[in-house]
């Protein structure tokens, strides 16, 4: 929001006694029910979780609309007495998508089971239209496109897939010296490097490799790739801040792979693995981490 | 806020000679305010408040820009084109050429006609009556004479918009039928069950025109991208990688299509027409393609 635009706000605050809407706790899981917004690549949308895959981390959502007037003969309306946002909602039962829980964000509110029911049933019989369409190129119809297109992108997200690099690494032989000279690294993340516990990129694989006389295949074949656990867990939206305070230019992909080898050689000396130890390890670090 | 309709109502001329950003920014908040706040506080981050700020505000002053006469407009205009000489009528509905001229359009960027309207000298009078007298004699036929000059041929419906951002005095009334052109006319019937359809034909129009100009500006692996986006093995299979370089291309395409269109009010029409030239630039319809190439090469 541009900075004048505080003013505004803290207006509208007065005017419209505005709610606590985003839960920052982390003991949420993608859940069936759950109104959650959802951004990827610019496009950003209010989804109805619908159904969930969690081995893959895929989510089958309903796209979700707030907005007055917003709705069409495709869409179930939940008025704003019903509705568990401070609006009434739209939703299109037969517009959903499976995406990858990569493209979820925060968790707004959940649907009871009647509203879901409700849901479920439009979904499956086709109704009589009650509402009328908006017409072509009005504000409204215009919303509706860039929505479903919205969740359409969506399912371009990254989707959750194990290292592949699974060849059998070994540590690499090389002088810790050298490592420190060659790329200009402190002895910690040096050390990191030749436990195989700290991702390089090409060039510096490469550079490495001419200091050393070791192919940079072999130096980039050494690290070790992350528990499966922890990169399950890393899908979850709810450490998706602290992918994208690593995310150099908006790469989640890396900043999820960062936050990855962050928590992977924090716990070098720990024992322990599982999802669970590694969500708490995770929540450990976010503890320490602000925006 | 103010920042977020000071930017956009550059692009509806029309509205911002009517109404002042804060009246824009309170019309707006009576009528979504509270939606909005719902909507802003869900989002992720600032970039998608801001983001989710100006697809609201646009949509609304979208809304707003529909509601104008512009279908009295239109009959004014339609009326000079067919006293003068200088104009004919094209073997194309509602288009209009240049006599003596080709009956055929070219493909102008938008920012051309619109300069073209602008450097057009044009007096703009209001007299005592209310009636607001556009131009001195030849003055208008000018204008017309130069976009048409340009354009080739030209659908009325867009002449009346670039028009109507041009003299946003001639739809200040909801009663455009006191706006005229020349105050030797007869009344005219007012018609204005037309106005939107006038706007929208000229949106249309103006997104397939600007798209025109992006379809050229994309790689070949771009276009794959286009036409296989909706099968991701086929498009992995066409650029000789895996599935997942496969969906990153077309987040990526994504993000260049929101790049190159994204200043404009209606991107997603832009984004639209952008797809449907590829996809007819892949000989389904070949006709048409070289149609296309011809515009372009005028």
């Amino acid at each position: 929001m541009p900075t004048d635009a505080n003013d505004r706000w803290f207006e509208l605050a007065a005017q419209f006694a505005v709610p606590e809407l985003v839960s920052h706790t982390f003991s949420c899981e993608v859940a069936r029910g759950q109104l959650r917004q959802a951004t990827w690549a610019n496009s950003d949308a209010i989804v109805l979780v619908d159904q969930v895959d969690d081995a893959s981390a895929l989510a089958h959502v309903l796209p979700v609309s707030v907005e007055p007037g917003v709705r069409n003969s495709e869409s179930l309306v939940v008025d704003e007495l019903e509705s568990p946002l401070p609006s009434a909602l739209a939703i299109w039962p037969r517009q959903g998508h499976w995406i990858p829980f990569a493209a979820l964000d925060n968790l707004l509110e959940t649907l009871g089971p009647t509203l879901l029911a409700i849901v479920e049933t439009a979904g499956r019989t086709l109704s009589e239209p009650h509402e009328s369409s908006p017409e072509p190129g009005s504000g409204a119809a215009r919303a509706i496109d860039q929505l479903f297109d919205a969740v359409g992108a969506m399912e371009l997200a990254p989707r959750f897939e194990l290292d592949s690099n699974t060849a059998n690494s070994s540590r690499l032989d090389l002088d810790l010296e050298i490592v420190m000279d060659a790329l200009g690294v402190n002895q910690s993340r040096a050390m990191d490097i030749v436990m195989g516990s700290e991702p390089l990129s090409v060039e510096e694989a490469e550079t490495l490799a001419d200091a050393t006389g070791t192919s940079a295949a072999d130096i980039m074949q050494a690290v070790r790739p992350l528990p499966a656990d922890l990169c399950r867990e890393l899908q979850e939206p709810r450490w998706r801040r602290g992918i994208r305070r690593r995310a150099v230019g908006g790469d989640e992909a890396a900043g999820r792979m960062r936050l990855g080898y962050d928590i992977y050689q924090l716990a070098a000396r720990q024992s322990g693995a599982g999802r669970d130890i590694w969500r708490q390890r995770l929540e450990a670090l976010m503890a320490t981490e602000s925006d | 806020m103010r920042d977020v309709f000071s930017s956009l109502i550059a692009k509806f001329a029309t509205i911002r000679a009517r109404e002042s950003v804060d009246d824009l920014v309170q019309g707006f908040f009576v009528a979504k305010g509270k939606s909005y706040v719902t909507a802003v506080l869900a989002a992720s981050d600032d970039a998608a408040a801001r983001r989710i700020t100006y697809a609201w505000a646009t949509n609304w002053l979208v809304d707003e820009a529909r509601k104008l006469p512009f279908g009295a407009l239109r009959n004014r205009i339609e009326k000079r084109l067919e006293r003068s000489n200088l104009f004919s009528p094209s073997s194309a509905a509602h288009h209009w050429y240049l006599t003596g001229g080709e009956d055929e359009g070219r493909s102008v960027p938008v920012s051309d006609l619109e300069a073209a309207a602008a450097a057009t000298q044009v007096a703009v009078r209001t007299e005592p009556s209310g009636k607001v007298v556009l131009g001195a004699p030849g003055e208008l036929e000018e204008l017309l004479h130069r976009l048409l000059d340009l354009a080739g041929r030209l659908h009325v419906a867009e002449i009346t918009v670039i028009c109507g951002n041009r003299f946003p005095l001639a739809l200040q009334q909801r009663d455009a039928s006191l706006s005229v052109v020349n105050t030797e006319w007869e009344v005219i019937e007012d018609t204005r069950e037309s106005d939107v359809s006038v706007f929208e034909t000229a949106t249309r129009i103006r997104s397939e025109r600007i798209a025109a100009g992006i379809v050229p500006m994309l790689t070949e692996k771009e276009k794959a991208v286009i036409r296989h986006r909706g099968d991701m093995d086929r498009l992995a299979e066409v650029l000789a990688c895996s599935r997942s370089s496969a969906y990153t291309a077309a987040a990526r395409l994504r993000e260049r299509l929101q790049e190159l269109a994204g200043a404009e009010p209606n991107s997603h029409e832009i984004m639209t027409a952008v797809v449907e030239l590829v996809l007819d630039e892949a000989g389904t319809v070949p006709s048409l393609h070289s149609d296309r190439e011809d515009e372009r090469a005028n």
